[in-house]
């Protein structure tokens, strides 16, 4: 038996429909937040100010302020311009806008605006966790160009696994004729990235000659059960183990 | 970007250790225009809900939430400031008491000027 009759649970549904978009007016501009989500959680608004025929429709640079709250407000700007380009509209590396929108077109203006500048926010996010993996391996190299020689590491490089396929790891080490090649490479403790290392690892431990592989954490017990599934491919130490650890690797029996 | 005259004003405190994503741990938000909603997670009573006006990201609801998603910047869940400070030294009050920054008052009112940028 249905709470509401039917003539109610219209109501509701057309209360909701009413609400889902907000208007402010201010003197010179009029804004309306839109049922769309940044990351953080905060909704995406768009500026509308007219002159005498056009209108001008922008994100009143709120995804920019949204990229900055993120500590990354130079990755936004570089995603922006793409984005903009795809939908025709304009990005002056703060704001998403349209500068002479007709009445017939300002719907489909906000839409297009607000969409560019919630994709824009997520794209930051997504490439600011990328960054943020590219520094751990740059770290990682600084590390252990401390422990070896210098002309023994190569950084970022590209190894062939058993299956012909082509991997990047952080450091690769040769070190002295008698002792064992070694990878290192930053593992977080995300899903994906055990996944792809545990994978990267397997095929480059079936290589002809293959070289020690060393998961590099930032803590092991962070993992959980994923500790398992990376131990099976790869030596897991945490980023802060003495130098000695490091170069026992290389003289494994 | 457009300025207000007395809102859209953020404080945030951030983290960011050595080898992690790092990013804000804890956030107030003085009458934004955008306002915040948060998603269906977190405490029941706050799930789904629609906050219009000042508010606030607090550590301990987001860490109890996600201890992940927190070290990633991440603080999807908000609660109202109540009631909304008027003017902007009331929110550095409530900054400085939250914070814990005993001297926040030493912050000057910014000169409110309506800009298009």
């Amino acid at each position: 038996m249905p709470i509401l009759d039917r003539q109610n649970h219209k109501q509701i549904i057309d209360e909701v429909a009413s609400q889902l978009v907000r208007t402010t007016h201010e003197q010179a501009s009029s804004f309306l937040r839109l049922p769309l989500l940044y990351p953080s959680g905060a909704n995406v608004v768009v500026r509308i100010d007219a002159n005498d025929k056009r209108y001008v429709v922008s994100d009143a640079g709120f995804g920019a302020q949204e990229a900055d709250m993120m500590g990354a407000s130079q990755i936004y700007s570089r995603h922006g311009r793409p984005i903009a380009e795809n939908a025709g509209i304009k990005f002056d590396n703060q704001a998403f806008f349209v500068t002479e929108a007709s009445r017939e077109q300002l719907i489909g203006a906000v839409v297009t605006v607000a969409g560019c500048s919630q994709e824009a926010t997520f794209r930051t996010s997504d490439a600011l966790a990328e960054k943020t993996f590219d520094d751990a391996k740059d770290r990682l190299y600084q590390r252990v160009i401390k422990v070896f020689d210098r002309r023994s590491v190569a950084k970022d490089a590209t190894l062939t696994g058993s299956s012909a396929t082509k991997y990047h790891v952080a450091a690769f080490v040769r070190p002295d004729a008698n002792e064992l090649s070694i990878v290192f490479d930053p593992v977080t403790n995300h899903h994906s990235s055990v996944a792809h290392a545990s994978m990267k690892f397997h095929d480059i431990a079936r290589m002809k000659e293959a070289p020690v592989c060393v998961a590099v954490v930032r803590r092991k017990n962070e993992f959980g059960s994923l500790l398992g599934v990376l131990s099976q491919s790869a030596n897991v130490v945490d980023e802060d183990v003495p130098n000695d650890t490091f170069l026992r690797f290389g003289k494994a029996a | 970007m457009l300025r207000r005259p007395d809102a859209d004003v953020v404080f945030q405190l951030e983290h960011h250790p050595f080898s992690e994503f790092g990013g804000p741990i804890c956030r107030m938000e003085w009458k934004p225009l955008r306002g915040h909603t948060n998603k269906g997670c977190g405490p029941k009573a706050l799930q789904f809900r629609e906050i219009r006006g000042s508010h606030h990201h607090p550590f301990d609801l987001n860490w109890a939430h996600s201890e992940k998603e927190v070290k990633r910047g991440k603080l999807p869940i908000a609660i109202p400031i109540e009631p909304e400070p008027t003017n902007f030294r009331d929110f550095l009050a409530i900054i400085g008491k939250a914070f814990k920054i005993k001297n926040i008052q030493l912050i000057a009112v910014p000169e409110w000027q309506a800009v298009l940028l």
